[in-house]
């Protein structure tokens, strides 16, 4: 949830500074030729605001998503690092030069001849998007990294299936989002009827032209989504009433630009800008969340399991025992339990001898690690005590035994029929019973 | 058990370029980093020190610190990406468990980050309305920047003070580093309570950020000297 929720901020914002740079540098080079003066001052204060939000937290929530997802995942973003390294290289490069780009555009205002200040704005707007760009591509291998298995070389992995849509998309969620963000500001802070209508006007088309390749992009991310992703979609309850949502809200989203902004400018009230806010962002914020959760059970596709294995070693966890076979986990067990270890080794039969205390103890610590990137434990999100409420044991055990049969999108169990008994034990435990007063009740099945 | 249990053996995937070039940018970028770094850890701390007790001499070296430091701390962390990105490749073994093992300081980071940069900004667009004088508000952020900031660089100690740990010995080793930091603020607070009243003030908030960066490098250098030592077992595969 701390990913998704940093995430979806940095995002939102990120996406702003891309499109907040193409915004910034049109708009001062068309006030520059038209002289319009008052329309300057606006874009100064609009830089203001833009340098306020995108430089500070902008590029520090982009700092803090690679700190969650290293602590999440911290498998899966070792093997993007590697894989990646110099795409990740060559988009600091062109952060340095956005930097330095919008310190000048900014702090230099009014120092500089227009036509330096608008190629610097230009210069900020191209090293924006190809920070995008490359950013994009390590997502969308993410979700489908195409010819990579069978030839793992950098190139193959940033033009993945994925890398094309999801820069079209991403390309015009930031026109769009900029138009936006230039909304709400001028709604607010510009009094003037006709400077606001003339913003209005202006941002519109750059907009709709966004909403388009949104959907373009979005229409071309379906189509290239692997199987088992498209199936998620299709099944998935919560996903099916997101993508209804993003639908609904993109829709909206283009009607009211049309309407609004594109043919009557007066319209752009605070209200009226605020709500275009509301429903552009939760529509990309919708998007964001249906584009991690298809990735399932993985968090980089057929590569790394969301338990942070590879999918390699199950078959060897399945034989050897998953607390052996990790590093913290045996070195937990021979510490706390040296009762259970036999030659420097933990024997899985011991382990069932223990007390139950401690037996539970060792199905939390199965649950941490081979559940927990997912579901939460006994409340929160996708808590896996609520999923297995009133089952009897025998039926949460057959349940880890076959995760990936009784669902395509969860992950092999990864451990021993022992460690099966142990995280059912544990599971038992936190799983509340099942609810009261609903028929048929389980103990009084025989009335029926 | 030996702590080098605790560290895993293989990677499954090698190093995409030699450990050298790898090494090379880490220490390269780190040595960037830690020129601004050091700049926003002590000079923020001393540039408020100096504007509230010091003399003009000293207020106008303030002065001019501080609306440098939202440009200051804008490359400073960008700089920082390079050694983070770098620490990742070569370190991975030892990174992310010493980053995990303290995950809510090391998150405490960027929850720290966010309010401090904005309190320069503050701070820096108040200095920068000259006509008028600066509201107390906006004088409070300057020095809730300050401390945020002395809070990071104690959480930064503890994670150098982690990786060391886990490579060579028991985590508790965070405590170790922790006293490093200490003399090192300590000397630069008595420094500059000496200097701020006399025409000095500026130049002895000068030694003492010089004094801060060497320091601090050593800091930086003894983990790394470690981690140098340990690399051969950390990255067989290389």
């Amino acid at each position: 949830m701390l990913i998704a929720l940093i995430s979806v901020v940095h995002v939102i914002v990120s996406h702003y500074a891309v499109g907040g740079g193409f915004f910034l540098a049109m708009e001062v080079g068309h006030a520059y030729r038209t002289g319009n003066r008052d329309y300057l001052s606006y874009l100064h204060r609009h830089a203001r605001f833009f340098i306020l939000l995108t430089v500070v937290f902008g590029a520090i929530t982009g700092v803090g998503i690679w700190w969650t997802i290293g602590l999440a995942s911290p498998l899966a973003t070792g093997v993007l690092i590697r894989t990646f390294v110099f795409g990740w290289a060559i988009e600091y490069v062109f952060f340095v030069i956005e930097i330095a780009a919008a310190f000048i555009f900014y702090y230099y205002w009014g120092r500089l001849p227009e036509k330096t200040h608008v190629r610097i704005g230009w210069i900020y707007a191209w090293a924006a998007w190809i920070s995008l760009v490359l950013i994009t591509a390590i997502t969308a291998f993410m979700l489908h990294p195409g010819r990579w298995l069978e030839n793992p070389t950098f190139w193959v992995g940033m033009f993945n299936p994925q890398f094309l849509p999801q820069m079209i998309a991403r390309s015009g969620g930031a026109l769009l989002l900029s138009s936006l963000f230039v909304y709400l500001h001028a709604s607010l802070f510009v009094k003037e009827s006709g400077m606001r209508d003339m913003i209005a006007s202006r941002s519109a088309r750059p907009a709709l032209l966004g909403a388009v390749m949104i959907s373009v992009g979005g229409i071309a991310w379906h189509y290239y989504l692997p199987e088992s992703a498209k199936a998620v979609l299709a099944i998935a309850a919560v996903l099916n009433v997101f993508m209804t949502l993003i639908f609904a809200l993109t829709v909206a989203v283009f009607v009211l630009l049309y309407l609004g902004p594109y043919r009557n400018p007066g319209w752009l009230t605070p209200g009226f800008a605020a709500a275009l806010f509301l429903f552009g962002t939760a529509a990309f914020a919708t998007g964001e969340f249906v584009r991690e959760a298809v990735r399932k059970p993985y968090i980089v596709y057929n590569i790394v399991f969301g338990k942070q294995i590879f999918p390699r070693e199950v078959a060897h966890l399945r034989e050897v025992g998953y607390l052996e076979g990790g590093l913290w986990t045996s070195a937990y067990v021979a510490d706390r339990y040296p009762t259970a270890m036999v030659d420097g080794a933990i024997d899985e039969t011991r382990l069932l001898a223990l007390p139950e205390s401690d037996r539970i103890a060792l199905g939390e610590v199965l649950f941490q690690y081979h559940c927990n990137d997912c579901h939460a434990a006994k409340d929160g999100y996708s808590a896996a005590g609520r999923l297995v409420q009133g089952r009897p044991p025998e039926m949460i055990k057959s349940l880890l035994l076959h995760l990936e049969l009784a669902h395509f999108f969860m992950p092999p169990w990864a451990g021993t029929d022992e460690e099966a008994d142990l995280l059912t034990e544990y599971l038992t435990s936190i799983a509340p019973p099942r609810p009261q007063w609903m028929l048929p009740e389980t103990t009084k099945r025989e009335a029926f | 058990m030996q702590p080098q249990q605790l560290i895993d053996t293989a990677m499954a995937q090698g190093l995409p370029a030699p450990y050298w070039f790898i090494e090379l940018f880490k220490v390269l970028g780190f040595s960037l980093h830690a020129v601004p770094m050091n700049l926003w850890y002590a000079g923020i701390l001393i540039a408020m020190l100096l504007r509230a007790f010091g003399s003009e001499q000293g207020k106008r070296f303030s002065e001019r610190l501080m609306l440098q430091m939202p440009v200051i701390i804008a490359f400073g962390v960008n700089l920082g990406i390079v050694p983070l990105l770098f620490i990742q490749v070569a370190y991975a073994k030892v990174f992310y468990p010493a980053t995990v093992l303290m995950a809510w300081a090391w998150l405490g980071i960027i929850v720290l980050l966010i309010p401090a940069y904005y309190g320069v900004y503050i701070y820096a667009f108040g200095l920068r309305d000259r006509e008028k004088a600066m509201p107390a508000w906006k004088q409070a952020a300057g020095w809730v920047a300050a401390i945020l900031f002395i809070a990071i660089a104690y959480i930064e100690g503890g994670v150098a003070a982690f990786l060391t740990g886990a490579a060579s010995a028991a985590w508790l080793r965070i405590r170790g580093a922790l006293p490093l930091w200490i003399p090192l603020i300590a000397a630069g607070a008595i420094g500059v309570w000496k200097g701020i009243r006399s025409h000095e003030g500026p130049l002895m908030a000068a030694v003492m950020i010089t004094v801060h960066l060497t320091a601090a490098c050593c800091c930086w250098l003894r983990p790394v000297f470690r981690l140098s030592r340990a690399r051969t077992f950390m990255n067989g595969e290389s």
